[in-house]
């Protein structure tokens, strides 16, 4: 690659550096904007359930309550009218922000004595006992889960493709640290309105401040892919198809049978509650899983809140159905290799975080998507520089960087404003409205990526900069219109989730504002300021 | 979990990282005086190790370390912007930084010695 800073350098360490720059640059590249699509999702998806609630205006205010015995008999008493026969009922307890409302699940149950579908899953209102009905929506989840499964590929690809993903960025996280010289010494250095130079000092600037959120999201990422990744290790113990057993073996909670066909009642859920109430204290209980309720061989797998502890894991109690008896303690790691697992697990999915450690980890992904923008936009603005000075026409390769820049960089963010449009404007009864949320975002990302390879380049930033801010500044007045619960009446009602979900993209609204007056100012002529740092930190980054 | 230890945390590393940067060269030169580099340098590590600490205390090896890198993100963030656009405003943030710091630091320490004092 082409390397005009490293003349400074003594041969054998430039020859090292140059290779790990060489490394990082075309790492970075490849897989760039999937990496920024990954960060983008990835972010949003920290607010995930405040997201979820912001998608669903219909429902009430969050009905957090942690006493285990009020909510299960409500729940339990509509799974016996609405589930009769079922082989597993699920009762999920409102016990924080991750599951803001009760919910039940049901599945195998019989329509023929009663059942109001085979399997179901639903909220329910603990003051009045109904469904809490809310409109179709994929929420915040959705999106979340886009950062990984790709939305629409199949999961054999996309494991893969986000391995790949997640290794290349840990390889351009390690050769960055190698090929910035001062990291230390440069640490507060930022030099705006000079070209290159700036968009070198931006990127460094984010990567460091945020460098052990980094590790840690990218590493924790490459355990969460481990078992695609190298499957021969699952492989070797279980058998070429032996993945089913090897999860049933370390996820799933031991001791469940078969159902016996015999009849017998269902133990009372109370004395179980109170058994775990011994074990955890009172209060911990986040779902009861009943299996073959109503049968000799039921189970009752009572599970753990783990949610103020770092590691991902929780324990888990399994009883005897009928006659009530502990059969497992199932502690939170069941080895150590998997406590240091969900203690990583844990830290990616930063489920632990009390809000304004969760606004942290929000900012740092944010910085983190900000580092992959700034790398992508220093690869095309220094080619178009040398392009610029050997005053030819600029190669295709770089063009083509220069219009997927644009249309993910800015393009993606608006497209993912389109989302939140899309659930406001479809129509409530639409079928199929959750699909189309996601299709808009899609269709919308597509369009922009179009837009940016017809348009010149200066023009196509400012313009979807300009679009995005307007989208994302909008969405308040989109939500005034189209429910009851604006900014103004929930920051009365001190409705935390709606005001912070609205004044959030009135923030990103501005904050593109910004970036299309940057792009729409006249640009510096970066080729003259550059050769006056030669050998500086990154410039040999090519 | 209450939100004070982590509110200390960033205001310490706001102050640690606007002595730090006020130590370098160049903000050394403009906004102070060289003679005051060495101890912004070394107040600067010391505001860092207490936020350490006083993240590993309260938090633990985990939830704790995740929470100081946290805040020595927003820190960092916010220092280095006021450097480039308004490096005036460094010594003001110096200043705010170790009074709040200080103060909910002082809070964390009473609650720790008698825990039932009312707040």
């Amino acid at each position: 690659m082409t390397t005009q800073n490293a003349s400074a350098e003594t041969p054998v360490k430039a020859g090292f550096r140059q290779t790990m720059a060489w490394l990082h640059t075309w790492a970075g590249l490849t897989l760039g904007w999937l990496l920024f699509f990954i960060f983008a999702t990835g972010t949003a998806g920290y607010f995930d359930t405040e997201i979820d609630r912001w998608m669903q205006p219909e429902l009430p205010p969050a009905q957090i309550e942690r006493d285990a015995h009020k909510t299960s008999a409500v729940l339990l008493e509509q799974l016996r009218a609405n589930a009769p026969g079922a082989d597993q009922w699920l009762l999920a307890l409102p016990i924080d922000r991750r599951q803001p409302y009760a919910r039940i699940f049901w599945r195998g149950a019989d329509t023929g004595a009663g059942a109001s579908a085979e399997r179901d899953n639903r909220l329910v209102d603990l003051h009045s006992g109904k469904t809490l009905e809310g409109r179709d929506t994929g929420g915040g989840l959705q999106l979340y889960r886009m950062h990984w499964l790709l939305h629409y590929m199949s999961r054999s690809y996309s494991d893969w493709i986000i391995s790949f993903a997640t290794l290349f960025m840990f390889v351009g996280l390690v050769t960055g640290v190698i090929i910035h010289k001062k990291i230390f010494k440069d640490f507060f250095t930022f030099r705006p309105k000079k070209g290159q130079r700036s968009w070198l000092d931006a990127h460094n600037v984010l990567s460091v401040i945020t460098l052990p959120f980094q590790f840690m999201i990218t590493y924790s990422g490459l355990i969460f892919m481990g078992f695609s990744f190298i499957p021969l290790i699952v492989a070797g113990q279980y058998g070429a198809d032996g993945r089913g057993d090897f999860y049933n073996e370390v996820f799933s909670p031991p001791g469940l049978v078969e159902e016996a066909g015999e009849p017998a009642p269902l133990i009372p859920l109370a004395p179980l509650i109170d058994e775990a109430g011994r074990h955890w204290g009172e209060g911990r209980i986040r779902s009861i899983d009943i299996r073959h309720p109503g049968d000799s061989n039921a189970r009752v797998v009572i599970s753990e809140d783990a949610a103020d502890s770092v590691a991902a894991g929780a324990g888990r109690l399994v009883f005897d159905g009928v006659s009530g008896a502990l059969l497992h303690s199932a502690p939170s790691a069941s080895s150590p290799a998997m406590g240091v697992r969900d203690v990583f697990i844990g830290l990616h999915e930063g489920l632990f975080a009390p809000p304004l450690m969760r606004w942290l980890y929000f900012l740092s992904g944010l910085l983190g998507a900000g580092m992959v923008a700034t790398g992508l936009v220093i690869w095309a603005v220094k080619r178009r520089q040398q392009a610029d000075r050997k005053n030819g026409r600029a190669p295709r390769g770089l063009l083509l960087v220069e219009k997927l820049n644009v249309g993910t960089v800015a393009g993606l963010p608006v497209a993912i404003a389109a989302y939140f449009w899309a659930n406001r404007l479809l129509p409530v009864a639409m079928p199929t409205r959750a699909a189309w949320e996601a299709h808009a975002m899609f269709l919308t990302w597509l369009a922009l990526l179009v837009h940016a390879a017809l348009r010149p380049r200066t023009r196509a930033w400012r313009e979807q900069f300009a679009l995005a801010a307007l989208a994302y500044a909008a969405i308040p007045l989109l939500n005034a219109l189209t429910t009851e619960r604006h900014l103004g009446q929930s920051l009365a009602a001190g409705d935390w989730v709606f005001a912070g979900f609205d004044l959030t993209v009135l923030a990103l609204g501005i904050l593109f504002g910004w970036a299309a007056w940057l792009a729409g100012r006249k640009q510096p002529a970066a080729g003259r300021t550059a050769p006056a740092y030669p050998g500086t930190a990154l410039g040999d980054a090519s | 979990m209450t939100a004070v230890p982590l509110l200390a945390q960033c205001l310490l590393s706001l102050a640690a990282f606007s002595c730090l940067c006020l130590a370098t060269p160049r903000n050394a030169r403009q906004l102070s005086h060289p003679r005051w580099r060495a101890p912004l340098y070394w107040g600067g590590w010391l505001l860092l190790g207490t936020a350490a600490i006083t993240a590993v205390t309260t938090g633990g090896w985990g939830p704790g370390l995740a929470a100081l890198f946290g805040a020595l993100t927003l820190a960092a963030f916010i220092v280095i912007g006021l450097a480039t656009y308004r490096p005036g405003g460094l010594v003001h943030l110096l200043v705010a930084g170790m009074i709040g710091g200080a103060w909910l630091l002082g809070k964390l320490l009473l609650s720790a010695a008698a825990p039932d004092f009312p707040y």
